[in-house]
């Protein structure tokens, strides 16, 4: 799922290292979150989220991910 | 002065004196046989390597902080659970083959020894297929 973790926090001057010791996870969790390999949890979204102080809805791209999954529902509906 | 070490992480130290404990038992009974191998001897230093790393790391905060903080991560849960996953239906697959191809054998060659192995593996296999139906259920249940 695309996100904008790692532009926003290169925003705010942080480490991968530094922005997985604030929001308790390890660091790999952070890669694997800016390499969109891993979809973080509902509340982990919110805790990074409020590191940078940005909504969850902004972090996260959840209106342009629920276009895009919307897509290729529908792709899929017309191929069945 | 006399400074009381504290242990941070219970589970941790328990595992490591668990390991070191076989390490040296391994050592002991290997020197005690008189039959001593270098893959015995291997084996005991790694098993007591790990667990005095095991115990060492217990008794830091930070380490132990790091450790926990592993155990909790999301993303190690979810890759855990993965990785229990696949390698259950590995086994499942495996046993299962190995079930067809020793009634195959048994079949083939008369040998009643094939049908013995056979029942073995039909009741691993069964074993982990309820197994699972019954996890299935309870999750299913309380999730």
């Amino acid at each position: 799922m695309k996100n904008r973790v790692r532009e926003f926090r290169r925003a705010a001057g942080l480490t991968q290292q530094q922005l997985a010791e604030r929001v308790r996870v390890s660091a790999r969790t952070i890669i694997s979150i800016e390499k969109e390999q891993y979809s973080p949890s509902l509340m982990l979204a919110y805790r990074i989220a409020r590191v940078f102080g940005v909504s969850v809805e902004a972090l996260c791209c959840l209106a342009e991910n629920m276009e895009q999954e919307d897509a290729r529902y529908e792709a899929e509906q017309e191929n069945l | 002065m006399k400074r009381n070490r504290r242990i941070y992480n219970k589970k941790g130290f328990a595992a490591g004196a668990f390991m070191a404990a076989l390490g040296v038992l391994n050592l002991a009974l290997d020197l005690a046989r008189g039959a001593v191998e270098w893959s015995g001897v291997l084996l005991g230093a790694a098993l007591l390597a790990l667990g005095v790393g095991g115990m060492a790391r217990s008794l830091s905060r930070r380490l132990a902080r790091e450790d926990r903080l592993e155990q909790r991560d999301e993303r190690n849960r979810l890759v855990q659970l993965r990785t229990g996953r696949a390698a259950l239906r590995i086994a499942q697959g495996v046993s299962f083959a190995l079930l067809a191809g020793a009634l195959a054998a048994g079949k083939l060659t008369g040998y009643e020894g094939f049908f013995g192995i056979a029942v073995g593996l039909g009741l691993s296999v069964s074993v982990s297929l309820f197994g699972e139906m019954f996890a299935f259920l309870y999750y299913e249940h309380k999730t």
